[in-house]
């Protein structure tokens, strides 16, 4: 672990593009590093786990970079693990996504398609659950979604949520558990409000 | 509530942004990375590069990952050359969040369901180019060929799958001349499919991107010309729509 500025560890299982993560944690002022490699992950103060593309293909490079055990055990550590967008929904127990497959099992859930509307595409709006202070900053603030499949799971893990259309069905935009953390949305592509709950979500748990 | 959203478009060829007047002609604008950080900083929902004369070459993964590079803080979108599965893995991993598809919708529908299954259907928009004839008829354009016909079977049975998650209905003819969008192209797409659509061409002024997005199949708009005429032209334009559901104004600069 470093002393002074946080460090975050991107996971890199070769899927998606982490460029764009990675420039961001460092505007952000922290120190970020991108690898696959569990001795580089360790030096990490939190470790975020980004993603794009289907569930079966990230699950299957995952298990090929041998990066579902140290996933688990860093979590059972107790390190902080904030996983975006497809990486939050690899946190689940499992997705239907072009058929069943197993995910990380670290939050308790599945991850479903959305049903009607299919999408959730664009900017909307965050109803964060009540007694997460970590978040509550960010409620009613606007982030950039990109999904169309969806996580369900009990309701202590679901931080916050976001509505398709007034009165609709919501649909889990975070999730947490200790110090792992889930944001279906994409803070790196939500301007100012998405920058400012990445760094503050870093910054809590890292200095946890 | 899911806001709608007002996109630039940075138009591209032979690897320089240009003003595209009805993809017929073409002013040089400068640098694409230039343009798009502007729209970065600009706050605008979303940006969506076109590199127009691809052809057969793949996508210009130079220039998305020049792009990926800036650290953007809006969500990207690329469109130009996309064929192949391969190519829509490397686009996404050269840093592109979405990607539009065009040629490839006819030519090789095939890949299309490829490219859903290895970079998720949420990231592929499927791109109209539409025209009025004389006698009203609406006809799909294709660039390559100029031809017009109607769409293409192939195309209709791709969009009633959902092998994509939106369309782009572009104004072939009023695109880059900042007369307004005809929304009689948006009627003939909204009648073949209840997928979200969206809208380029034409569009340079609120009061006329207004009535479209007041309707309700619509996620947004594209704009590009009208953009490279003033600093700060996403918030001018946003002035002017606040009583429509698009995400409030906001610049996108450092926390």
């Amino acid at each position: 672990m470093s002393s002074g500025r946080l460090t975050v560890g991107i996971v890199d299982y070769g899927v998606g593009n982490h460029t764009s993560v990675l420039r961001c944690v460092r505007q952000l002022g922290f120190r970020a590093r991108i690898s696959p490699q569990p001795d580089q992950l360790d030096q990490a103060d939190v470790l975020l786990l980004p993603g794009v593309g289907a569930f079966p293909t990230a699950m299957e490079r995952l298990h090929a970079t041998g990066l579902v055990g140290y996933l688990q055990r860093a979590a059972q550590l107790g390190r902080p693990l904030i996983g975006i967008c497809l990486g939050m929904q690899l946190l689940a127990e499992s997705s239907t996504e072009l058929g069943f497959t197993p995910g990380l099992g670290l939050i308790p859930g599945a991850v479903e398609a959305i049903g009607e509307p299919r999408w959730h595409i664009g900017w909307n709006s965050l109803e964060v659950a009540d007694g997460q202070p970590l978040l509550h900053a960010s409620d009613g603030e606007v982030m950039y979604f990109n999904h169309s499949y969806a996580f369900r799971g009990p309701e202590a893990f679901v931080a916050a949520r976001s509505r398709v259309r007034e009165g609709s069905e919501p649909l889990v935009a975070a999730i947490q558990r200790g110090s792992v953390w889930g944001l279906q949305f994409h803070p790196e592509k939500s301007q100012v409000p998405g920058l400012r709950l990445l760094e503050h979500l870093i910054r809590a748990e890292g200095e946890r | 509530m899911l806001r709608k959203r007002l996109l630039g478009a940075v138009v591209v060829r032979q690897g320089w942004a240009v003003q595209s007047f009805g993809y017929r002609r073409w002013l040089p604008l400068g640098k694409p990375q230039c343009l798009v950080e502007n729209l970065d900083r600009w706050g605008a929902d979303g940006i969506v590069v076109l590199s127009t004369d691809r052809g057969d070459h793949g996508p210009d993964l130079e220039l998305i990952e020049r792009l990926g590079a800036l650290g953007l803080s809006t969500p990207l979108t690329y469109g130009g050359g996309l064929s192949t599965e391969e190519h829509a893995r490397a686009a996404v991993r050269a840093g592109a969040e979405r990607l539009v598809l065009d040629a490839v919708l006819s030519h090789n529908p095939v890949a299309v369901g490829a490219m859903a299954s290895a970079v998720g259907v949420q990231a592929l928009v499927a791109a109209l180019p539409m025209v009025q004839s004389a006698t009203g008829e609406v006809l799909h354009l294709q660039h390559r060929t100029g031809a017009q016909s109607e769409l293409a079977t192939s195309i209709r049975k791709l969009i009633a799958a959902e092998q994509v998650s939106e369309v782009l209905v572009i104004d072939a003819a009023g695109e880059g001349e900042g007369q307004g969008f005809n929304p009689a192209l948006l009627e003939a797409v909204e009648a073949q499919t209840s997928l979200p659509l969206l809208a380029f061409g034409g569009l340079a002024r609120a009061e006329q991107i207004r009535p479209l997005l007041s309707r309700p199949q619509l996620a947004g708009v594209m704009v590009g010309n009208a953009l490279n005429y003033c600093e700060h032209a996403i918030g001018h334009l946003k002035a002017g729509l606040t009583d429509q559901p698009l995400r409030p104004h906001r610049q996108s600069s450092s926390v």
